[in-house]
């Protein structure tokens, strides 16, 4: 008799549209106020980036790809990346491929928050596609398009099912003398696509009309970043401040909060937008085979024949203090802040630390419906957008 | 319970899944779009440019025009017809799908456009790409400091290197060998005559869509053909002539320094010895030192020191043009076939060359049959035989291999070279004509500014940079380097490249191997007007 009740009830499951469920994911924290409440259902994420890595020992793997060396200490770059689906997943709005933001609405007051797995991916049923590229466009005319990977569905396409833009990089550029701004601190830029339909094979779900009114705003550079009173600053390995060759090592590294207070100071922006504080611990992840320490890059050592970075990988994030600031000009952080993080990941685990101080300007925009595959029509805004300028820096380990 | 009330349940139960949860996109269909017809033109090939017009009806709403999944410009919009600009695309061997959206429905036809590709339909069954190539490099490229031209880069004695990859995907890639290499490839590149400029802030060609096929480690793409060392020292002779032609200090090379060597490598790649070479005859290479027993593996090539106040000892330089799986036999090894070797990696989905101790050596591409295999789960299956192409491109000028030609771009800038059609197989010459800013720092290496992409047919034995289009690059390019010698300010590379074509059907007829034998120079160059 219960398999009938069981059975009907499970059939019952199919009398319903799909939609977003609320279940709430509560992060590694057992303190009321850093419980974060459920992100808002969203049809899709753009995210654009510009990093700088302003520190010792600091690579790629910062920005989501695998493995940091060889090093890139000193590089401005910039890396968006977008995807849509349906339907409305509230992870579009609380995820990100770089940074996760810390606490919304922090009003006056600072506001942090453990995370000890911040990666996932959206929980949408299928994915949609809005047309060959995104483009940001500046009052001016520059343009910044993050391409759709694949340029175009594969024949027959009964493996397209998955699209996304940006996701690769590109120099941070302003004034050059050729090439468009691929950043430009407050400004305002055009977000837009041109819409498309998928092949008739595809399991994509497709936006047909363009995006054309959509705009988002690009925050303010940090500037004047220093941490007890040092500058956080590019490392010109090799060279002296006058651009001579030295071949002597610029070590750019911070102490922490490990042991003491740390205390960062910036100039407040005049749009006042908060600034996001992301203090990491990494993991470690070989990087390569080796006989000797030469076999491998500056930086990292051959341990048991493998090169493994003497600070961690920054594609291996092993858990996370997140925090909110408000943007006026200070904000410390304490050994007693790192008390859930130190709890959570193993002190013989964390091979690095690195701190990212982010300045981030978040939006929604409207755009046209989706249509699924067999044709219906699927509201998938809002989409979330976020712009972000990201310092990272290296710190010391005791 | 009885079969007939399980029954009823599911039907009952099921009924919900009737349901549609969304609503129709578009309410009437008979609202939308109707297309009729297209006529086009193709302008650029797969670099797009070209119009179309599209007949039909109810298209004066037309929001959207999508042609093989990419978006097409619109240009003009009445109720009867679209006029549109045809987007850049990917190469491919299939008529493409043109879609249209209006306000009130959207409407698609299938088939509709047919970008003509620099193969025709030679590859339109390609499902096995593999590139195989040698490109070429000045032994030292010339660059300002303060006001001298100096030679500051440093190719090598090799005189450039051999380079080989491969993928088997699930379905077909029409013409992707041509690309998979990146050099100078060919779904870049305008049709053959023409000329295509990007500037700085102009879409670069799109790539194709891949699907990876599934492959596990072990699985392999080979082509081989008979060892010939004798071929092998030819090609050390070539290269010391190269030597002592553009080597800037060649008049110091000590003329009984100069010797034919070969290293010895052991399975794990380790080296385990060097030689003089005393001769070489077919399939055995002689040397003076006998080579250790666990030799697997050899570096064919040469070594000359220069003596400058007397002092040999203060520069000496290995160059290492050949490589080879051999077995010692006395004082002599005996080689295993020439050609590639290219295994499975998972992690990216290609096929790349084993080669011997991680080089994969320019002896390896030459004018001989190549048996042409795939190696799955352990077994082999030889798919058929193909002719190889000539080793290398023979360009007659500029001269690039000089490592300092300076381009005059206020006139038409002609490349020429002996052409080679040894089979009836495409053989197709792209010339690519690049600027650099070297003042920034990019995580891509280099940040391209301009791109002045020519194809010819290798028959044609020449290609153009129309004075028009060069009028349109920076008036100059010094290729220029600061005091610590980085680079700095603008520099130009040019990139001469010959696709030779080559298939073979698979054994199990459900496509083609086809193979892009590439012979290419690649050189800096300076601009002047």
């Amino acid at each position: 008799m219960s398999a009938f009740f069981m059975t009907i009830a499970l059939l019952s499951a199919c009398i319903r549209p799909s939609d977003d469920y609320e279940v709430r994911l509560y992060d590694a924290s057992t303190e009321l106020d850093q419980i974060l409440p459920p992100g808002d259902p969203m049809g899709g994420q753009i995210e654009y980036f510009r990093f700088a890595l302003n520190g010792s020992n600091l690579g790629l793997g910062q920005a989501a790809f695998f493995g940091d060396t060889p090093y890139q200490d000193g590089l401005s770059f910039v890396i968006g990346y977008a995807d849509f689906g349906y339907p409305r997943s509230p992870d579009y709005d609380r995820q990100s491929n770089f940074l996760v933001p810390g606490p919304r609405d922090i009003g006056l007051e600072d506001a942090c928050v453990t995370r000890i797995d911040a990666s996932g991916y959206p929980g949408t049923t299928e994915y949609v596609d809005v047309g060959d590229h995104i483009a940001l466009t500046a009052a001016d005319g520059d343009v910044i398009r993050l391409e759709r990977d694949p340029s175009s569905h594969p024949r027959p396409a009964g493996e397209s099912f998955f699209a996304s833009w940006g996701g690769t990089l590109a120099p941070a550029l302003t004034d050059h003398a050729y090439l468009a701004d691929t950043w430009r601190p407050d400004s305002v830029w055009g977000l837009s696509f041109p819409g498309t339909v998928v092949p008739p094979e595809s399991s994509m779900g497709s936006v047909p009309y363009p995006l054309t009114a959509a705009t988002v705003r690009f925050p303010s550079g940090i500037a004047g970043l220093e941490i007890d009173g040092e500058p956080v600053r590019p490392p010109h390995h090799d060279y002296d401040d006058d651009g001579v060759y030295t071949g002597e090592r610029d070590e750019v590294r911070f102490a922490g909060p490990f042991e003491r207070q740390m205390t960062l100071t910036w100039e407040p922006s005049t749009t006042s937008d908060p600034l996001t504080v992301s203090l990491r611990y990494l993991g470690a992840a070989a990087q390569g085979v080796c006989a000797v320490d030469a076999d491998c890059d500056i930086g990292v050592s051959c341990v048991e024949g493998e090169c493994i970075p003497d600070d961690g990988d920054g594609s291996v994030v092993l858990g996370e203090l997140v925090c909110t600031v408000v943007d006026d000009g200070v904000f410390s952080l304490s050994p007693d802040d790192l008390e859930f993080l130190d709890a959570a990941v193993r002190e013989d685990q964390r091979a690095g630390a690195v701190l990212w101080v982010a300045r981030m300007s978040e939006g929604t925009v409207e755009i046209p419906d989706a249509m699924s595959y067999v044709g219906g029509r699927i509201p998938i805004s809002p989409v979330r957008t976020r712009v972000t300028d990201v310092v990272v820096t290296r710190l010391d380990l005791p | 319970m009885n079969a007939r009330i399980v029954t009823q349940i599911l039907m009952f139960g099921l009924v919900g899944c009737l349901e549609r949860p969304y609503e129709p996109y578009f309410e009437d269909a008979a609202d939308g779009p109707v297309l009729t017809g297209v006529t086009f033109t193709e302008g650029g090939g797969f670099l797009g440019g070209g119009t179309a017009e599209i007949q039909g009806g109810r298209l004066h709403t037309t929001r959207t025009v999508v042609v093989g999944g990419r978006n097409a410009k619109i240009l003009e919009t009445d109720f009867e017809r679209v006029v549109i600009e045809l987007p850049s695309h990917g190469q491919t061997g299939e008529a493409l799908d043109l879609v249209v959206v209006t306000d009130f429905g959207f409407a698609r036809m299938s088939d509709a456009i047919a970008y003509r590709s620099h193969l025709g339909d030679y590859a339109a069954d390609e499902k096995v790409s593999v590139a195989i190539g040698r490109l070429e490099c000045p032994i030292e490229g010339y660059g300002y400091t303060g006001d001298a031209l100096e030679p500051i880069l440093w190719c090598g004695g090799e005189f450039g290197y051999a380079d080989a990859i491969a993928f088997s995907g699930n379905g077909i890639h029409p013409g992707y060998a041509t690309d998979i290499l990146e050099i100078a490839p060919l779904g870049g590149a305008p049709p053959v005559g023409d000329v295509r400029f990007f500037g700085p802030n102009d879409r670069r060609p799109p790539s194709p869509p891949l699907i990876l096929g599934p492959h596990a480690l072990g699985d392999a793409v080979t082509l081989t053909t008979a060892r010939d060392f004798d071929r092998d020292v030819r090609l050390i002779e070539d290269r010391l002539a190269l030597v002592q032609q553009y080597y800037y200090w060649s008049f110091a090379i000590d003329p009984d320094s100069v010797r034919q060597v070969a290293a010895f490598f052991d399975a794990d790649g380790v080296q385990v010895g060097q030689s003089r070479i005393t001769g070489a005859d077919g399939d055995t290479l002689t040397l003076a030192q006998a080579p250790p027993p666990e030799t697997t593996g050899v570096w064919t090539g040469y070594r000359f020191a220069e003596v400058y106040d007397g002092d040999p000892e203060l520069y000496e330089t290995e160059a290492w043009v050949g490589t080879a799986s051999v077995t010692p036999s006395g004082s002599s090894v005996v080689g295993a076939g020439a050609g590639a070797w290219l295994e499975y990696d998972d992690f990216s989905g290609f096929f790349f060359p084993v080669g011997v101790a991680g080089l994969f050596g320019q002896s390896e591409v030459v004018r001989r049959p190549y048996e042409i295999a795939t190696v799955r789960a352990g077994v082999t299956t030889v798919h058929g035989t193909v002719e190889g192409p000539r080793p290398v491109l023979d360009l007659l000028d500029p001269d690039l291999l000089s490592g300092r030609e300076v381009l005059r771009t206020d006139s038409t800038v002609e490349i020429h070279w002996i052409p080679d059609q040894a089979t009836d197989d495409p053989s197709i010459v792209v010339a690519e004509l690049k600027i650099y800013d070297q003042d920034v720092r990019d995580p891509n290496y280099q940040t391209e500014l301009f791109r002045v992409v020519a194809t010819a047919t290798d028959a044609d034995g020449r290609v153009r940079f129309p004075a028009s289009v060069l009028a349109q690059l920076p008036a100059r390019v010094e290729n220029r380097f600061d005091a610590n010698y980085d680079f700095t300010g603008l520099w130009g590379d040019i990139t001469v490249a010959r696709h030779q074509l080559r298939k073979v059907r698979l054994a199990d007829d459900s496509g083609d191997v086809v193979v892009d034998f590439i012979q290419a120079v690649n050189a800096p160059v300076g601009l002047l007007r």
